[in-house]
C-alpha cells in the first residue's frame, strides 16, 4: 500500500499560468552509436539535432516528415521512454530530464504514448483485463472491483463492450487493437498523449474511426496531442499546429491553415506538393523533389535540405539556418524563406469538393452510428 | 465498361476459391474488367477485399489445386491465361506481363548484386551475352533514374534506400518490355517525396512505351494520381467500376461513398470522418446477400436475400448496388 499512497502524494506540481505550456521542449538533442556490424569503430546518428517546441494545454501539435528525420525518437523523448544526449523536456515547469524511478512515476502518467503497431505492443498472453488491471494497480489507481469498474469504463470510452476485457489481443482486428491501446494510454489519466503513427497501418474506413475517436476523446478530457505522422492530409486533419523536420531538426513550424495556405520552407513546399489527393482532376502538376533523404550518420552541412533544395546558395551549405520568429505565431528555418518565389498552389491548399449529394449520402453514415448507439 | 479498340487483357468473371482443411472458401467473385493498350486500371479496396488475390490469379501464381480453384477467363491478347500449361505461362511472365509488389526488399535476393540479378532477368527471355545483357542492364537502369548507374550495377540490395530499391524492381519489371504491368501497392512502403517519383515514373513509362498498367492500392489519392478507370473491390467482389471521374466524383456504390468520406481531404477539421461501422463479412456469407448490406445506410431487404450483380448505371459505369443511381435517395 505504500507504494500507492506514496505515489499519490506526487501529484504533479501546479504551477500553471497561462504562460506556463503543458509541455516544452528544449534544445533536445539525441545521438545513437550506430556500431557497425563488419565495421571498425562507430558512427553516431543524430537523431535529434537540436530541437524545441511547446504544446498547449488541449493543443494537438503534429511532427511530420519522412523516414529518418528523428520524429519517432522525438515522442520517444518527451515521454522518458529514451534519455536525451542534451536538451530538456519541461512539464508544467517542472523539468524531468533527471528525474527517474519513483519520481518520475507521476509523470509516466501524465505523458502516455500510442505506438503504430498496437498488436507489438500488447502481450499475447495477457487479457486486455490484465493489461489495463496490472497498470491500474502499479500506480495506485484502482484494483480489484473499483479497477474492473474502471476498466468497463475504459472500454467504453474507446468504444469497446466492457465483456471484451475477457479477451486476448489476437481476437481483435487491427482497429480494435488500437482502441485497446488508447485505453491502456487513458486509464492513467494522461494530460499529454504521444501518438505515434497511430493510423498509418489502418484501412482507411477504420483509420477514420480512430481519428474521429481521437478527437472526441480529445474534446472530452482536453488532452493535448504530440501526433507523429507521414500523412500530411490525415495531420492537416488532426493537428492545431504542425512542426515539419528534416534530419533531427525542425524546418517550420506554423499553425496547419497557414503552413498548408504558404509553406514557407521549401521543404515544407515539396512535402505539400506530393500529397497524393483522392480528386482525379488535381493530378500533381507539381515538381516533384528530386533525391532521397540522406543518411542522417553523415548530414549534410549547413542546411540539411540543400543537396535536394531548389533555392539553395553557397551560404546554405555552409552556414545552419536558425529556427526563427517570422510572425503569426510561425518560425521557419531557411536563410532564404523571404526571397524565394512566392508559392504557388499545387492543389493542396483547396478542400477536394465532392458533389452535394454524395456529401449528403456520407452524414447518412454518421447518422446510423448515432442511431445504433443511441 | 468502356469499350476500347481492343482491350489487351480481358478479365471475364474470375473466381478465385482457397481450400482448407475447413473447406472452401470464396476469395474472388466474378471479377471482369478490361485494360487496353497504355491504359490504367486502378483496383482499390481494403484489406481483404481480394485486390492483390486477382492480380496473383492473372499471373498463374496462387497455389496450384487442390489449394486454390481458378475460374473464369483472363483473355491476354487474346488467348486465355488460365488454359496455358506452366511452361508457357513462365515464359510469358517477365516478357509480356510483369509484376511489382510492395517490399522490394524481400523481392530482391541479398545474395547479388542489382547486375546480376537484372541481367538474369533479360537472359531468361533474350539471347544475350554477359556484355550485352550487361549493357541492357545499364541501360534499363538509366531508364528508371537510377543516379551513378555504373556503380548500382555491382551493389548489392542492401546498399539501396528503399526508393532506389523499388527503382530497381521496376527495372527487372520493364527489362524485357512487357505489354503489362502489375503493381501491387508499390508506394505504400515508400516516403512521400519518393511515392511521388515512382508514380512519376510509372506514368512516363506508360506515355514513352504504352505499358497497360494494373495498380493496386488501398490509397484513393494514388489511385486518383494515375488510373484512367478504377475498380473497388469489396468482400471479394467488384461493387463499382468505371472512368475515373465518374466514380470519384459520382460514386454509385455505398461502399465507394463511405470509402471517400472516410479519407481526409482538407476542409473543416471539426467535420468528422464519414466512418463505416462494422467489420468485413465472412466471404462465405456474401454468396447470398450483398456484402456491404450488414454496414449500409441505405440497406433494403432484398439487399440481405440475394446476391447484387453488377449494372450499368452510367456510361461506362457499373456498380452492383441496386438503389443506385444514388442521387435519387440522397
Amino acid at each position: 500500500m505504500s507504494v500507492i499512497s506514496q505515489s499519490r502524494q506526487e501529484a504533479p506540481p501546479q504551477v500553471d499560468t497561462p504562460a506556463t505550456p503543458l509541455l516544452a521542449a528544449n534544445g533536445l538533442v539525441k545521438h545513437f552509436r550506430d556500431r557497425g556490424m563488419f565495421k571498425r569503430g562507430t558512427s553516431v546518428v543524430k537523431a535529434l539535432d537540436g530541437v524545441s517546441f511547446e504544446i498547449g494545454w488541449g493543443e494537438t501539435l503534429a511532427l511530420v516528415g519522412e523516414s529518418g528525420c528523428g520524429k519517432s525518437t522525438m515522442g520517444r523523448v518527451v515521454t522518458r521512454l529514451i534519455d536525451p544526449t542534451e536538451g530538456s523536456v519541461i512539464y508544467r515547469g517542472e523539468d524531468l530530464t533527471h528525474l527517474s524511478g519513483r519520481k518520475l512515476l507521476p509523470y509516466r502518467r501524465a505523458l502516455q504514448i500510442i505506438f503504430q503497431d498496437p498488436y507489438a505492443s500488447l502481450n499475447p498472453r495477457m487479457t486486455v483485463a490484465d493489461v489495463l488491471g496490472e497498470l491500474l494497480y502499479i500506480h495506485g489507481i484502482a484494483s480489484g472491483a473499483a479497477a474492473k469498474q474502471k476498466i468497463a469504463e475504459l472500454l467504453e470510452m474507446v468504444g469497446l463492450p466492457a465483456s471484451y476485457a475477457r479477451r486476448y489481443p489476437h481476437e481483435f482486428s487491427g482497429g480494435q487493437r488500437q482502441r485497446i491501446g488508447i485505453a491502456r494510454a487513458l486509464s492513467l489519466g494522461p494530460r499529454l498523449i504521444v501518438c505515434d503513427e497511430p493510423v498509418s497501418a489502418l484501412d482507411v474506413s477504420v483509420q477514420a474511426q480512430i481519428v474521429n475517436l481521437l478527437k472526441d476523446i480529445q474534446a472530452t478530457l482536453n488532452l493535448s496531442y504530440l501526433f507523429i505522422s507521414h500523412d500530411l492530409m490525415v495531420v492537416r486533419h488532426m493537428a492545431d499546429r504542425i512542426a515539419v523536420m528534416y534530419l533531427g531538426r525542425i524546418v517550420e513550424i506554423a499553425p496547419t491553415e497557414a503552413l498548408f495556405a504558404n509553406p514557407h520552407h521549401p521543404y515544407t513546399r515539396a512535402l505539400l506538393n506530393v500529397i497524393p489527393l483522392p480528386d482525379p482532376t488535381r493530378r500533381m502538376a507539381r515538381k516533384v523533389v528530386d533525391g532521397d533523404v540522406p543518411s542522417p550518420i553523415a548530414p549534410p552541412p549547413g542546411c540539411h535540405f540543400h543537396t535536394r533544395c531548389a533555392f539553395a546558395v553557397e551560404r546554405c551549405r555552409v552556414e545552419v539556418p536558425r529556427l526563427s520568429p517570422v510572425g503569426e505565431g510561425r518560425k521557419v528555418a531557411c536563410h532564404r524563406w523571404n526571397e524565394i518565389a512566392p508559392y504557388e498552389s499545387s492543389g493542396a491548399l483547396e478542400t477536394v469538393a465532392v458533389r452535394p449529394y454524395v456529401g449528403r449520402l456520407q452524414e447518412r453514415f454518421a447518422e446510423r452510428k448515432a442511431n445504433r448507439s443511441g | 465498361m468502356r469499350a476500347p479498340a481492343q482491350p489487351l487483357i480481358s478479365v471475364r468473371d474470375l473466381n478465385v476459391e482457397f481450400v482448407n482443411d475447413e473447406g472452401r472458401h470464396p476469395v474472388v467473385r466474378n471479377a471482369s474488367f478490361d485494360i487496353a493498350p497504355g491504359k490504367c486500371l486502378g483496383i482499390v479496396g481494403e484489406s481483404g477485399s481480394g485486390k492483390s488475390v486477382t492480380s496473383l490469379a492473372i499471373m498463374s501464381l496462387l497455389p496450384p489445386p487442390p489449394y486454390s480453384n481458378v475460374k473464369g477467363k483472363v483473355l491476354f491478347e487474346g488467348r486465355d491465361l488460365l488454359g496455358l500449361d506452366a511452361d508457357d505461362m513462365r515464359k510469358l511472365r517477365g516478357s509480356h506481363i510483369s509484376m511489382i509488389f510492395q517490399e522490394p526488399m524481400t523481392s530482391l535476393n541479398p545474395a547479388f548484386t542489382i547486375g546480376d540479378q537484372l541481367m538474369e532477368a533479360i537472359r531468361v527471355h533474350e539471347k544475350l551475352n554477359e556484355r550485352a545483357a550487361r549493357a541492357k542492364a545499364l541501360e534499363i537502369l538509366r531508364e528508371v533514374r537510377i543516379p551513378a548507374p555504373e556503380r548500382r550495377l555491382d551493389e548489392y540490395p542492401h546498399r539501396l534506400s528503399g526508393g532506389m530499391r523499388q527503382r530497381v524492381m521496376i527495372a527487372i519489371a520493364i527489362a524485357c518490355r512487357p505489354r503489362l504491368v502489375i503493381a501491387d501497392e508499390p508506394t505504400t512502403a515508400l516516403d512521400v517525396t519518393i511515392q511521388a517519383q515512382i508514380l512519376d515514373l510509372l506514368r512516363r513509362l506508360q506515355e514513352e512505351y504504352g505499358v497497360a498498367l494494373l495498380m493496386i492500392s488501398h490509397n484513393f489519392g494514388v489511385i486518383a494520381e494515375i488510373a484512367d478507370d478504377v475498380a473497388v473491390m469489396y468482400a471479394g467482389r467488384i461493387v463499382e467500376r468505371g472512368p475515373i471521374r465518374k466514380v470519384f466524383h459520382s460514386p454509385e456504390h455505398p461502399y465507394t461513398v463511405g470509402l471517400l468520406g472516410a479519407t481526409p481531404r482538407g476542409g473543416d477539421r471539426k467535420s468528422r470522418l464519414a466512418s463505416i461501422e462494422g467489420n468485413v463479412p465472412d466471404l462465405k456469407t456474401v454468396l447470398t446477400r450483398c456484402g456491404f448490406a450488414a454496414r449500409c445506410p441505405f440497406v433494403e431487404d432484398p439487399c440481405t436475400t440475394h446476391e447484387q450483380p453488377m449494372r450499368n448505371v452510367a456510361e461506362a459505369h457499373d456498380t452492383a448496388c441496386r438503389r443506385a443511381p444514388l442521387e435519387q435517395i440522397a
